[in-house]
């Protein structure tokens, strides 16, 4: 194969082993990429099965400021639920997302309203910020809604989501990591 | 023709080794003595090979990972609350695919690696089955082989096995022996043919 060509010309199969590869037949290799797909469809599937589980579009999230110290602080990873029949009330510390916004924000809620017809609207505010959230909502908005929450804070681990934060800001680094992960899962064989 | 089956240049010489393992690594070293053994059958006595065993795996695993696929772009066309009760379905589907996959490998192909049939040169009788299986346990270098051979006639099932440290057929940098190896597995598959005329 050509791949297999490169790789020896530039003396790679020296640092990986590619002789189990070499001598696959169509049906192992093909075996091969489905090992890879099984191992990320497995990764999938537990994600949505989270999703299910919590009932939140985003059941795991990290946390990127220092708008909640010291509860949390940045890089800590927070496990969310989101279970409709709970209502929202003041000290609950939400993720929520802005309409038309992608990065989610955990903030705690500091006023509710509800009115007769049960709609509930809300206020919050980061515990290490000096004023409430109004400036980060959308032009015109004054309080969130329920739709906007993704779910509600209900555990955490510190430090581990650091890596996510790592990962991100140098994406070049994210792919490396993938592609050698990738490559090594193809490679390697039962 | 020379002593082997297989012509030596395909086994050993020239730049494209195709038995050359990684020495050390002791699931490469299997691996490499299973491809021996089934090239023996099926390229040596030339027996024609049977792919229903890998071609269950890879169809259930395709099954598996299409659950999958279908999951992420359904979510990905109904954003979450719809999408609920299709996300549980190809949960559960794909839990349901996954357990049956293991009880595939486990039950159904266990340590076979290849499944070969050896068609009655009379044209008269069903095609014998000679099915190869392996075992390499753990933190040893003791690998297994078994050949299990069943009649086309009588519907016979006999097999041999032989266990060796894997060192008596490599040499020094990880390559399979062809002096060493071939003469074993051919041994194995006398045996059982002579077994047969018994």
């Amino acid at each position: 194969m050509a791949i297999m060509d490169i790789m020896h010309r530039i003396g790679l199969d020296s640092v990986i082993p590619l002789d189990d590869v070499k001598r696959m037949d169509k049906r192992q290799l093909f075996y091969q990429v489905l090992n890879f797909g099984m191992i990320v469809s497995s990764a999938l599937m537990i994600w949505k099965g989270l999703m299910v589980l919590t009932g939140s579009e985003s059941p795991i999230v990290v946390v990127l400021s220092g708008s909640m110290e010291p509860a949390f602080f940045r890089g800590d990873l927070l496990f969310l639920t989101n279970v409709e029949e709970d209502p929202i009330q003041v000290g609950d510390i939400c993720v929520f997302k802005i309409k038309d916004r992608e990065i989610p924000i955990v903030h705690r809620v500091i006023k509710v309203h509800q009115d007769i017809d049960g709609n509930v609207k809300f206020l919050t505010k980061g515990d290490n910020n000096q004023i409430d959230d109004r400036g980060l909502y959308s032009p015109g908005q004054m309080w969130l809604r329920r739709s906007d929450v993704i779910g509600r804070a209900r555990g955490f681990v510190p430090y581990v989501g650091m890596v996510t934060i790592v990962m991100n800001d140098y994406p070049k680094f994210k792919y490396l990591v993938l592609a050698v992960l990738g490559l090594f899962v193809l490679i390697h064989r039962e | 023709m020379g002593q082997f089956l297989i012509p030596e240049e395909e086994w050993s010489t020239g730049e494209k080794k195709k038995f050359q393992s990684t020495l050390w690594d002791a699931s490469s070293m299997k691996n490499t003595l299973d491809d021996a053994a089934k090239t023996i059958f099926v390229d040596g006595f030339k027996y024609k090979e049977s792919h229903r065993l890998i071609d269950g795996r890879l169809a259930i695993s395709l099954l598996a990972c299409s659950c999958a696929a279908f999951a992420l772009v359904w979510d990905y066309l109904n954003p979450f609350p719809q999408s609920r009760p299709v996300l549980i379905a190809c949960v559960a589907a794909y839990y349901v695919v996954t357990c049956v996959l293991t009880a595939h490998m486990v039950w159904w192909e266990k340590n076979i690696f290849m499944r070969a049939y050896q068609s009655d040169p009379a044209g008269l009788d069903p095609d014998s089955v000679w099915t190869l299986s392996s075992n390499l346990p753990r933190y040893t270098t003791d690998y297994t082989i078994t050949v299990q051979f069943k009649d086309g006639s009588t519907g016979s099932l006999n097999e041999v096995s032989i266990t060796k440290p894997m060192s008596v057929w490599y040499d020094g940098t990880g390559l399979l022996l062809q002096s060493q190896y071939e003469p074993e597995i051919r041994k194995l598959h006398d045996q059982l043919i002579s077994k047969k005329k018994d």
